[in-house]
């Protein structure tokens, strides 16, 4: 893992004195409101629907189990005794007070984290596959390309102030786990026909009120030239971005007004006024930062684990479980492993402060103390004898972490939407509890195959709606809540956008209109055939008709 | 025609602390959504936001609105329920007397 040099520690604990110093400014009336609010954003601070809310940042969603327990005591003493861990791998803390934030902030720093650049119109935490680094699909880590990102990304004076926010994803696997196409830059690392590693660039994907899908504008981008290939779109799209109006800021609309040709050549025309040699990181840092991702000391194992099989024939709840929710490690003999936050009838997520402790510990037994966390709301530990699987699974069934569901349709990502959210025009949680309770029994759950269902409670599609393979979005009508679905939406390698099914549904209705999709998909699936397989086949049509049939 | 006013409460959210509160008609700001201040004309309701005003201006409270409320005294939209009686998807993160329908 990474680890902050002096410089690093220095400027979080400045930011630290800085945000105190605001906040004391804030409270003794010398900066009104008005004042405040944009220090306080550039801090992570929100005021929410109930309180003010801290997002703190994960970069590339891995911890420490040091960090993970200090989110944990930060949940426990300055908020309500939980977090909500987001689909940019990401914490949220829902009830922190103003007067602590400060020293929330210091805690944070003394485990090198912090809440900066977790909100406002600059370029966002970076994301990835939680997978990185043990993948057995994987070309390279992308984490160090991550961290380079950050380091480049951090308080960059020209791009603090863009005219929208931005975030980038980065996957080191051709299967993409990072959402790579639904962000504003998306990164592919590959291999040319010489066997060198570069990246994919893809520009202009994102989701919100007008869902896109990134266009590559750099087929092949050599590693070294990564950082001033950046500079490039950054620029062009901090002078060309839409600053007149809000809706329309973001770089996937700047993309598809000006067309992906011309903004190709945009960007190469300005790429080729760059000193690239002197904005390319020095080779000595991308090696000091690559170093921090050596990969752990593995054992050499046998691929196979009798005790794993003594315990998966032994218990049939594990057994369940081991089907789910392992990945497979490029390691012989080593697996990695989800962490569902999906329990029936909670909050997806969602964990207390409790469960990230076991979490932690968990981590210090069996899997080198390091965690990560991702999109999709779980958590994973990345590196774990498959010896060891069984001791893990009990520890983690002692704290209500074992359900069995990485990717079934109760893996439900859900925005915080209106039990949270002040831009929320309905709730997403309790859909989410419905649907998990509708679909509980494991056994059905395994029948029906992968399938994600991903809720937003309004148009911004926090909740991944578009790229879900069911959508739920949440809006009000006339003072009702109302659910409009949206299908074969594909987050992955294939990405698509969910076409919209026809007339919403209302909260009461909405559990019973998927039951009836799903039914349908079971009536009309060809044998190993999944939902998205079954849709891409048959088009919408047969699905509509599930759908709507009680209305006709 | 001006649209006719909807009774009210008035809001804010606690400058140190964060947490939504409510003006109660002893003037203090409570987090509990009981014996509140109701302004029942539009003059009442202007001098419940100018109240607003200077009470934001005093840095007791941040973002201070009115909420129209109902017949019973509940607030209209479902928004102001959640935000008065906590998020619904957890009952002990709930007022003990919340009625908005739980999930």
């Amino acid at each position: 893992m990474y680890r902050y040099d002096e410089f690093d520690q220095r400027f979080v604990e400045e930011r630290v004195a800085q945000f105190r110093d605001q906040a004391r400014r804030r409270l003794s009336g010398a900066l009104t409101e008005e004042e405040f609010r944009p220090l306080r954003l550039m801090n992570g601070l929100y005021l929410q629907l109930h309180a003010y809310m801290l997002r703190v940042a994960i970069p590339y969603g891995t911890l420490s189990s040091a960090q993970m327990r200090k989110l944990a005591d930060i949940s426990e003493r300055h908020d309500r005794g939980y977090g909500h861990f987001t689909t940019r791998q990401n914490i949220q803390y829902n009830w922190i007070k103003l007067e602590e934030t400060a020293d929330i902030l210091a805690e944070l720093a003394s485990v090198q984290m912090h809440a900066i650049q977790t909100s406002g119109n600059c370029i966002r935490n970076v994301t990835s596959d939680p997978f990185a680094g043990a993948a057995a699909d994987e070309f390279e880590d992308p984490r160090p390309t991550g961290e380079l990102i950050r380091q480049w990304s951090s308080l960059h004076p020209e791009f603090s102030f863009l005219p929208r926010k931005f975030k980038i994803a980065v996957t080191g696997s051709p299967n993409d786990r990072a959402a790579v196409k639904a962000h504003d830059i998306g990164l592919r690392m590959i291999r040319n026909e010489d066997g060198d590693l570069g990246y994919e660039v893809i520009v202009g994907g994102g989701l919100g009120r007008t869902p896109m899908i990134g266009k590559v504008i750099r087929g092949f981008l050599p590693k070294a030239e990564l950082l001033p290939y950046l500079e490039a779109v950054m620029r062009v799209y901090n002078l060309h971005g839409r600053r007149d109006n809000k809706y329309k800021a973001r770089i996937k609309i700047l993309v598809h007004e000006m067309g992906e040709e011309p903004f190709r050549k945009e960007v190469e025309r300005e790429y080729a006024r760059l000193d690239v040699e002197s904005l390319a990181a020095p080779a000595e840092e991308v090696e000091r930062i690559q170093a921090y991702f050596a990969p752990p000391a593995l054992e050499n194992l046998p691929e196979e684990s009798k005790a794993f099989e003594r315990a998966r024939t032994a218990d049939p709840d594990f057994r369940i479980w081991a089907e789910t929710n392992l990945h497979p490690h490029r390691a012989p003999g080593y697996t990695s492993v989800v962490i569902s936050l999906k329990p029936v009838g909670g909050a997806p997520g969602d964990a207390t402060a409790e469960q990230m402790r076991v979490a932690a510990e968990a981590a210090d037994l069996w899997a080198f103390g390091e965690l990560r966390v991702t999109h999709e709301q779980n958590l994973v530990l990345a590196h774990v004898k498959k010896d060891d699987l069984y001791p893990l699974y009990r520890k983690l069934a002692g704290a209500g972490l074992d359900s069995a569901n990485r990717g079934l349709v109760t893996d439900i990502i859900a925005c915080p939407g209106l039990d949270y959210c002040a831009l929320a025009t309905a709730r997403s949680i309790p859909i989410a509890q419905r649907l998990t309770e509708r679909f509980a029994d494991p056994k059905r759950q395994r029948d029906i195959g992968p399938l994600s269902i991903k809720i937003s409670g309004c148009i911004n599609a926090c909740g991944h709606h578009h790229i879900g393979h069911i959508g739920i979005l949440g809006l009000d009508k006339a003072g009702a809540e109302f659910y409009q679905l949206t299908l074969g939406g594909d987050p992955t390698e294939t990405a698509a956008i969910g076409e919209r099914a026809g007339a919403g549904f209302s909260a009461e209705g909405v559990v019973d209109a998927i039951e009836r999709l799903v039914d349908r998909y079971l009536e009309i699936r060809e044998p190993s055939e999944t939902f998205l397989q079954t849709y891409r086949r048959t088009g919408a049509e047969s699905f509509k008709d599930a759908l709507y049939a009680e209305a006709g | 025609m001006a649209k006719a006013f909807v009774s009210s409460i008035l809001t804010a959210n606690d400058l140190r602390e964060g947490w939504s509160v409510f003006l109660t008609r002893d003037g203090r700001w409570s987090r509990d959504w009981a014996d509140l201040r109701v302004a029942a004309s539009a003059e009442e309701g202007a001098e419940l936001s100018a109240l607003g005003a200077a009470e934001e201006a005093a840095r007791h409270v941040v973002g201070a609105y009115l909420v129209e409320i109902d017949a019973e005294g509940r607030a209209k939209l479902r928004r102001e329920r959640i935000r008065a009686e906590g998020p619904t998807h957890r009952a002990d993160l709930r007022r003990a007397d919340a009625l908005t329908e739980a999930a």
